[in-house]
């Protein structure tokens, strides 16, 4: 066949991509008979109300000297690792706010950090293209520093974000700047399966964020430039299982909702979304009005443990606290007592689901936890 | 360059024509083939997953079965930071430790 008869044939198949993604698009209007606000009002729900001192800043993390970028809760004890502009991964003590581990890195342009299932180790990515793995447990070098006990390379671009896949501290899915994601079997150091790529049916810009579900750990969505979230099955990397289009701008953040069928997106278009992972509706949107030119990029986002609450972190400073079910905002975290003096970054819940931990560009980490008596609703 | 004529000699040596670089002979753009090959590959599956997709979709619930699936399960599941006893102070996890 020659290159015009290719051409050709490339036009035509073009031609009906768009007009399938079309029709997808108007069944899924279709389908689309209500959202969860809605729904839960005509079910006469109302919003969780929060006093002031409700929800209540109780611990201040102090040590980094740079912008916190990421941070991380052990699965097991109250254990966070976060990871700062200043080149150090810090381990504290979230009860005590002790530093346990200072770990100065061989690089310093780090993005992401993840704790292992077994706490015993730490991973960071950045702007190296590499994941690294430290053991907390290893001996220190003659210099103090902890030493590097596996590095992950093969990303072709920064890695964004990592996590280990829930209960296996063997396995880690990286997410990285070259549109791809990686899961990657750290005994040996080699990648196990590349979710997306050139000519695969992937992210078309960087991948900036990861979610693994806690329910079925096969399952894992990841967030993008290219303004979708995907949806992928570790063990069909060919392919995203699923597109989820909607936002206006880069998804920074994803994070599966706790019962595991459904992920929540932020972006840079200002907005919070919840998408159903079997059908691929858009079940809310979630957005507080702001002047022409002030819209606040979403960094990070968490669902507490029941999924009633959405925390949103904003790059004005705001930590929104969303009713998830009336997509109201029940509390402002950036406007209490204590609050962050700079954008909020990352955040993450507890295992338990009793705390929040936020972190943010004035190099501080806070822990925030209810602080009052609630009556039934 | 070649000199030009001698003192006289009477012969005339013929200038060598001047260096003329011809073009590489023109290969098939077999890398190009290909790579529109791969373009047309790529597209044609990603109709195959498309057409699947609508399949799915045609026999999918409505929004609103997922929507209450969500209420169901945020109401039916406690939750520390949304504490819901009546009257009396309780304290558990993460808080009780840090108050």
């Amino acid at each position: 066949m020659s290159v015009t008869e290719l051409k050709e044939r490339h036009r035509v198949a073009a031609e009906t991509v768009n007009s399938l993604r079309e029709r997808l698009k108007q069944r899924r209007i279709q389908l689309l008979d209500t959202n969860v606000a809605d729904y839960a009002r005509a079910q006469g729900r109302t919003p969780v109300a929060f006093g002031q001192t409700d929800l209540v800043c109780c611990r201040t993390l102090q040590g980094h000297n740079g912008k916190v970028y990421s941070l991380d809760w052990t699965p097991e004890k109250n254990r966070i690792v976060s990871a700062s502009q200043d080149g150090r991964l810090i381990v504290w003590n979230a009860l005590t706010s002790q530093k346990i581990h200072a770990i100065k890195l061989p690089c310093a342009f780090v993005m992401t950090c993840a704790f292992a299932p077994n706490g015993q180790s730490v991973a960071y990515g950045g702007l190296d293209s590499v994941c690294s793995i430290f053991n907390l447990n290893s001996p220190t070098d003659k210099d103090g520093n902890l030493p590097v006990a596996r590095t992950l390379s093969s990303h072709r671009g920064y890695v964004s974000s990592c996590q280990y896949v829930p209960d296996e501290d063997n396995h880690l899915i990286t997410g990285s700047g070259d549109h791809t994601c990686v899961l990657w079997d750290i005994s040996t150091g080699l990648r196990t399966s590349v979710f997306g790529g050139e000519f695969q049916s992937g992210h078309t810009a960087d991948v900036l964020s990861v979610s693994i579900s806690g329910l079925n750990s096969r399952l894992f969505v990841s967030g993008s430039c290219d303004s979708t979230a995907r949806l992928w099955d570790t063990r069909v990397a060919s392919r995203a299982v699923r597109t989820f289009h909607g936002h206006e701008g880069d998804v920074n953040t994803v994070k599966f909702f706790p019962d595991g069928n459904r992920f929540g997106t932020g972006s840079d278009d200002g907005t919070c979304r919840l998408f159903d992972i079997r059908t691929g509706h858009e079940l809310q949107v979630y957005h507080q009005q702001h002047g022409r030119n002030e819209i606040p990029h979403v960094t990070s986002i968490a669902f507490s443990i029941s999924g009633r609450l959405l925390f949103a972190g904003y790059t004005n400073g705001d930590c929104y606290v969303w009713d998830t079910l009336l997509a109201q905002v029940v509390l402002n975290l950036g406007t209490l007592q204590n609050s962050h003096e700079s954008r909020i970054s990352c955040l993450g819940l507890s295992a338990d689901g009793s705390a929040l931990c936020t972190g943010s560009w004035d190099a501080n980490l806070k822990i925030w936890a209810f602080g009052g008596i609630r009556k039934v609703i | 360059m070649a000199a030009e004529g001698g003192d006289g000699g009477g012969t005339v040596v013929p200038s060598l024509p001047p260096p003329s670089p011809r073009s590489p002979p023109e290969y098939p753009d077999l890398y190009g083939k290909r790579r529109e090959f791969a373009k047309v590959q790529m597209l044609e599956r990603e109709i195959g997953f498309l057409q699947e997709e609508l399949k799915t979709l045609e026999a999918s619930q409505p929004a609103s079965r997922c929507c209450k699936e969500v209420v169901d399960f945020s109401l039916g599941n406690s939750d520390p930071l949304i504490l819901m006893f009546p009257k009396r102070s309780t304290s558990c996890g993460f808080w009780k430790w840090v108050w």
